[in-house]
């Protein structure tokens, strides 16, 4: 895993203002896990492990109910509490504002994943696969690639990011729910559909903003329950007759 | 490293410009002058870093009381340098003295304020101004951790049994630190030396406030002496080793925390040095640097204490109890209180997603967000 964590020092030759984040809309999200997939796929987690979850949640009672997909995962915040509850300074802040922990000097306190409000930082004393730990791709190549028994979560794949990719969430999202990019760059697709989108009054929102950890992932609300006054149309609107049995 | 340095200089230009303030005893025949009390009462008596005590007002039973057993930083004489005789006559000696007061001191003047019972209120009111943000911050930190979200849990759990696991892990991870234990015997044996240190340093003030409220110095082979003593030289210890680590830990900047960390070092540094010197320079001859160097140390530990719930030292509680809230939470799950689910890879996570689901709901449809299900938990 050290492996493909690029630390920040190698960050300082190569000095950027970049401030990557990620924009889901939940009006696009269909619940479909791609995303949970492709990322347990391409960091090859253990069994129940999921760096990228998305929340099946009902809300209300018959008839007025609503289901709502919120795709979850780390928030690479700008205030990080996992970070400055770390008592080994093992999760390290890149300067494009991507948080990680360093798997090497991890030592599995589990301060952090208290300290986590969204619960998104995984520890777990001791794991299971899917195939038999003797199988060989589960011995050759999915085991070695993790440590065990220090905490982990979602880099933003900050390997790819490196390499000029998108993360392998945002790449498997068939219906392009997950915008990923720089948001200093005002050319980014993200910067761009955020201005898009506000033309609607579409404005993007963080989660637990009260938790003061200040995201930088962001949400845009599903097209369901927006105001259409701000498409332009009429102020309210139309009210379905009350029906009686 | 840099920062530590410059904090050095300016040490060493505090000690510089403050000019050295010891009156040079002078010989002369009378029982007084020649005494070690000129030191600090000055050689008409008109106080030094002690206060005046020509024309004193203590009755002669309260003077030798106080020659005996010391006061403050006054340490006690014993018979043996001073007799009862030659105390008496000092006594009369003392009384018979003129008051000058134009020579009274100003090293006497700013002692004069640095009491035991001054010094404890300063610091009085600069622990309430550190617990009350220690506390502050410290709730927000429980906050993170969801424990209002699990309540319920809790209920189920039992309180009590929460409450013993916690104090479990506050003791075993927490004081004990057994994840570095686990990791690195080098690490926790340096890290112990400022934690136990600095356990031992506190123990020591209360001992002291319990055995000798007066605050009289001590002869050095005396208990409440020398503990507090080899306490102060292990944080010392552990703090070089830390400032080392911090020099050579090329990683040790995680680009965010970094200048909060060496706040704390270097304040922790220049407390404890400054106090050994203090002590050290006290048992020496050149009394005139004590003052100095003693202020420099309340000012260093007022530092210390106020920027606390700010800095790295806020670790010190923060650590432990989101440690014991992991524990806590893992027990529950592992109790299985019919939750729903058998396992949980990051503990807490299913209540810290039902305040996901609950906070998007409440910003999407208001009004449906007094019901949320979370219909599985990934």
């Amino acid at each position: 895993m050290t492996s493909v964590i690029a630390r920040h020092q190698e960050l300082d030759d190569n000095p950027s203002m970049a401030r990557m984040s990620m924009l889901i809309d939940l009006t696009r999200c269909i619940g479909c896990d791609a995303c949970t997939v492709a990322c347990k796929q391409e960091n090859g987690t253990p069994f129940d492990v999921f760096f990228a979850r998305v929340l099946n949640v009902e809300a209300g009672d018959y008839p007025d109910v609503m289901r709502l997909y919120i795709p979850v995962l780390c928030n690479h915040c700008e205030d990080p509490p996992c970070l400055k509850a770390c008592p080994n300074k093992a999760i390290v802040k890149r300067q494009d504002g991507i948080v990680l922990i360093d798997q090497d000097r991890c030592r599995g306190t589990g301060a952090c994943v208290s300290a986590c409000p969204y619960g998104n930082i995984i520890l777990q004393k001791s794991e299971a696969w899917y195939l038999n730990p003797d199988e060989p791709y589960e011995r050759d190549f999915v085991k070695p690639r993790l440590a065990s028994g220090v905490a982990r979560k979602c880099t933003y794949c900050a390997h790819r990011v490196d390499e000029g990719l998108d993360p392998a969430c945002v790449v498997a999202c068939p219906t392009t729910a997950r915008i990923f990019g720089d948001l200093d760059d005002s050319e980014s697709r993200i910067s761009r559909y955020i201005v898009e989108e506000g033309k609607t009054g579409r404005v993007p929102f963080k989660l637990l903003p009260e938790a003061g950890t200040q995201p930088s992932g962001m949400y845009l609300g599903p097209m369901s329950e927006q105001d259409v006054a701000t498409l332009g149309q009429a102020a309210e609107p139309p009210v379905a007759e009350e029906v009686t049995l | 490293m840099k920062a530590v340095r410059g904090w050095f200089g300016i040490l060493a230009l505090l000690c510089a410009i403050i000019p050295a303030l010891a009156q040079e005893p002078m010989p002369t025949k009378d029982l007084y002058s020649t005494s070690s009390c000129v030191g600090c009462h000055g050689i008409n008596a008109m106080g030094g870093l002690g206060p005046p005590i020509a024309k004193t007002k203590l009755s002669a039973e309260e003077f030798l009381q106080i020659v005996r057993h010391g006061k403050g930083m006054m340490p006690a004489t014993p018979p043996e340098q001073l007799s009862d005789t030659d105390t008496q006559s000092m006594y009369r000696e003392l009384e018979n003295k003129e008051w000058k007061p134009a020579e009274i001191p100003i090293s006497y003047k700013v002692g004069a304020l640095l009491t035991t019972r001054n010094v404890a209120k300063i610091f009085l009111v600069v622990f309430l101004f550190a617990a009350v943000f220690g506390v502050i911050g410290w709730l927000r930190w429980v906050r993170l951790a969801g424990l209002k979200q699990m309540k319920p849990a809790l209920r189920r759990f039992g309180y009590g049994r929460a409450i013993g696991v916690a104090l479990q892990s506050l003791f075993v991870d927490g004081f004990l630190v057994k994840s570095l234990w686990d990791k690195n015997k080098a690490r926790w044996f340096a890290h112990g030396l400022m934690l136990y240190g600095m356990c031992g340093l506190a123990l020591a003030d209360i001992l002291i406030q319990i055995f000798n409220p007066t605050r009289a110095d001590l002869a050095l082979s005396d208990p409440l002496k020398l503990f507090p003593i080899i306490c102060g030289f292990l944080v010392l210890l552990g703090v070089v080793y830390v400032m080392i680590r911090y020099r050579n830990d090329e990683f040790i900047d995680n680009g965010w925390t970094l200048g909060r960390d060496y706040l704390f070092v270097t304040l922790l540094f220049h407390t404890v040095l400054s106090g050994i010197l203090t002590l050290a320079i006290n048992r020496s001859t050149s009394h005139g640097w004590v003052m100095p160097i003693y202020l420099y140390h309340l000012v260093s530990i007022t530092a210390l204490i106020v920027s606390a719930p700010f800095t790295r030292f806020q670790h010190a509680w923060v650590v432990p109890t989101m440690i014991a809230l992991t524990r806590v939470t893992e027990a529950v799950v592992a109790a299985g209180v019919d939750l729903g689910f058998e396992r949980e890879p990051s503990p807490g996570r299913h209540h810290k997603s039902e305040r996901i689901a609950i906070d998007v709901i409440q910003r999407v449809a208001p009004d449906l967000a007094d019901k949320v299900r979370l219909r599985y938990y990934p």
